[in-house]
């Protein structure tokens, strides 16, 4: 079993939309893939047309396997399940801050879905926090999608450093070039710029796109109304990449 | 979770009583084509098992193990064709040398329905199928979404719809008119306690010429599967032992005629099941010789081949001529009539009193002949204690159910295993003697002598392990515990 993680410091950079075609490109190729939103604002699992409990189940998310199971919706796709996030969720640090090893709770948690699942897509949240730390610890790859202009640049160098103060391997970070909009002259100058910093970015890149936004809009997966168009494409380069990276 | 509509707009209906809450989208539907694959006894599907191809994609149901698949570009009708797997042992173990053909097809279409809440969010999937005018409603739950799928269940009870259970082959077997076949080579008998001698003779050859006459289509047309030949003549020999066990029930005249008659019909088919039984040894045989030794057993069997080709063209014309049938006409004229024929010492006995003193008598030369086998004994007392234990197992077969005690089957099961040496023994000696036959027929190479040579001596060797075994079989099965049972059962 493989764990991503969609994960950015920054918010609006295409976390989510890169949550949702990860796993549909998964799910598609077989694997049994489970998405959980972690993010309270739930943009996921609005996306899958799945409805929220109104129950707040935050505090047993860490501790109780039973409980996370029984909140796992089957998506309309094959293959493909979600744990619907709750405005609740935002509470996930104070739960988290009174348990033991609390920076390692998500992994022991995901650990007990292997024998269900082969890729677990986590859509976290824009912040750098004690569960940031948990997905840090529980995933295989954390992908970071990277606007490339200096604002998201100086939160993906942050990150690095963190990595490095909390002594995870740098290497589990996957960033990509996210929005991308060839034209624009201060967009070029980023990614060479980037690049040159850090040479270990992910080929594929994902192009500023209004078919991603039309994403909310259709409440579906790019490839469930576009696939015909330029954006599935890179979307599936981008698939390719993490699945051979992670030798799925 | 399958469901049998009750009528063609029970459908819509369904999407009535749901709306409001659920709108019922099609997705897609196609049209496909399902095979149902067995022999000829329906093997597999009698033992609880169901062969389903589509496409080139063969399913292999059972009741109590998972489903294997196997994929094939070209059908196959024989295990031995495809290769080794799991897929391939477990159909061996149901059909063994059968030939698989279609035994029953569907054309059916797939309707792919999505049940949807009022987000438009999947809360059911569903498969329609129609076929054989009637629809069968797959029920695929969404995880997380059991209400949908227990409102639209209990919509189903309230319209009548009929749940069935096992695999979609299965169901579709059950809704069509397909009759599962229930030949057998130990037809059910029944005869009546009172039944005279040689009425149930007469009764019991009959039933036996009719199943052998089940088999005369498939050597026909699927001569392949050589189990038809195989089925067909040990129908014959049954018949022929019953008249010879119980000779004394027609008058002489008559037991010569049945003797000469079916002794003719049996000779037609020999050479062809000589050569039938060669050729389905070749594996055996390729595997007892040394790599060295097998350079000449190809030429063998290509010869034989040629041999069974020609062999079965002479079968076929026998089955099909006018001789055949007023041969067989003729035979069961005989069985018949019985009542018209003159009475003899024996006819007119009753079968439980002649059964009994015919076995005790068997078991005794049986004992006889036996105890009298030590290793310096010929070969030919051994054969004939065979014959021996085959008359016997003849009665308790035919009219072990007669005799109306539940030890019958362990008088049966001990005869087996002695039996089961001394078949084996007879087989090396009657191999040895064709292959010695063939090697002095004509001029051979040295390869095939060599390779002919080798295998008599390993046959031989295999012949005398079974030969030092028959005096321990037969005194494991003349025990004092097997005699007790005799008396039991024949006084």
């Amino acid at each position: 079993m493989k764990v991503i993680a969609c994960y950015s410091f920054k918010g609006g950079v295409g976390k989510t939309s890169t949550a949702i075609n990860m796993a549909w490109f998964a799910a598609d190729s077989g694997q049994r893939t489970l998405l959980i939103d972690l993010d309270p604002q739930g943009a996921s699992t609005y996306c899958f047309r799945i409805k929220s409990k109104k129950q707040d189940w935050s505090d047993q998310f860490f501790s109780n396997h039973k409980t996370l199971v029984k909140h796992i919706k089957g998506s309309d796709f094959d293959n493909l399940d979600l744990v619907p996030a709750q405005l609740s969720f935002r509470q996930f640090d104070i739960a988290l801050s009174d348990m033991k090893k609390a920076d390692k709770r998500l992994r022991r948690l995901l650990r007990s879905l292997r024998p269900y699942y082969d890729c677990i897509i986590l859509d976290c949240p824009p912040s750098i926090s004690l569960l940031s730390e948990n997905v840090f610890n529980a995933a295989d790859m954390v992908l970071v999608p990277v606007i490339p202009n200096a604002l998201s640049e100086r939160p993906l160098y942050q990150l690095y450093d963190f990595f490095d103060s909390k002594d995870i391997p740098v290497k589990r970070i996957m960033p990509f070039f996210s929005m991308v909009q060839a034209q624009k002259r201060v967009h070029i100058d980023a990614m060479q710029r980037i690049k040159a910093n850090r040479p270990k970015m992910l080929k594929s890149r994902i192009p500023f796109s209004s078919d991603v936004e039309k994403m909310s809009e259709y409440r579906a997966p790019i490839a469930e109304f576009a696939a015909s168009k330029p954006v599935f494409s890179h979307y599936n380069n981008l698939w390719s990449e993490v699945r051979q990276k992670l030798k799925v | 979770m399958q469901w049998i509509l009750p009528q063609s707009d029970s459908l819509a209906k369904l999407a009535d009583a749901l709306a409001g809450k659920y709108h019922l989208n099609s997705e897609s539907s196609q049209a496909e084509h399902l095979l149902i694959v067995d022999d000829f006894v329906n093997h597999i599907i009698r033992s609880g098992c169901l062969l389903v191809r589509q496409g080139e994609t063969y399913q292999l149901y059972s009741e109590e193990a998972e489903t294997l698949e196997f994929s094939s570009k070209k059908p196959f009708h024989f295990a031995a064709d495809i290769a080794e797997s799991e897929f391939r042992q477990r159909l061996r173990s149901l059909i063994s040398v059968r030939k698989l053909d279609a035994v029953q097809e569907f054309d059916l279409q797939r309707q792919f329905l999505t049940l949807r809440n009022t987000d438009d969010k999947a809360v059911l999937k569903m498969e329609l199928l129609t076929t054989l005018n009637r629809q069968i409603l797959l029920l695929k739950p969404v995880r997380g979404y059991e209400k949908a799928l227990k409102q639209i269940t209990m919509q189903l009870i309230a319209m009548k719809a009929e749940s069935c259970e096992g695999n979609l082959p299965q169901v579709l077997l059950t809704l069509s008119d397909y009759q599962i076949s229930n030949y057998s080579l130990r037809p059910q008998l029944n005869l009546p306690q009172d039944i005279l001698a040689r009425d149930a003779v007469a009764e019991i050859s009959l039933t036996m010429l009719s199943v052998a006459r089940q088999n005369e289509m498939g050597i026909l047309h699927h001569c392949e599967d050589t189990e038809y030949l195989h089925d067909y003549r040990v129908c014959l020999r049954k018949v022929r032992s019953l008249v010879s066990l119980l000779k004394g029930v027609f008058p002489q005249a008559v037991f010569l005629e049945l003797k000469k008659r079916l002794g003719l019909l049996a000779g037609k088919t020999n050479k062809l099941r000589d050569l039938d039984v060669y050729l389905l040894k070749q594996d055996d045989y390729q595997a007892r010789l040394p790599d060295n030794l097998r350079d000449g057993l190809p030429a063998m069997f290509s010869d034989f081949s040629l041999q069974q080709k020609r062999a079965r063209r002479a079968v076929k014309t026998w089955l099909q001529s006018e001789a055949y049938a007023s041969e067989m006409n003729a035979i069961t004229g005989i069985f018949r009539d019985v009542g018209t024929l003159p009475e003899t010492e024996l006819s007119h006995q009753s079968l439980q009193t002649l059964i009994k003193k015919k076995s005790r008598k068997c078991f005794r030369k049986i004992g006889e002949m036996g105890v009298l086998i030590a290793p310096e004994t010929e070969d030919e007392e051994v054969h004939e204690l065979r014959k021996e234990c085959k008359k016997f197992r003849y009665l308790l077969d035919f009219f072990g159910p007669l005799l109306q005690h539940d030890k019958v089957p362990e008088m049966a099961a001990r005869l087996r295993k002695l039996q089961n040496t001394l078949g084996k023994f007879n087989d090396y000696s009657v191999q040895q003697d064709a292959l010695m036959q063939y090697l002095e027929a004509g001029k051979r190479g040295d390869d095939l002598a060599k390779s002919i040579g080798a295998l008599i001596l390993i046959l031989a060797q295999a012949q005398q392990l079974q030969r030092e075994k028959v005096e321990l079989r037969f005194a494991d099965f003349y025990s004092p515990e097997t005699k007790a049972l005799a008396d039991q059962l024949f006084q």
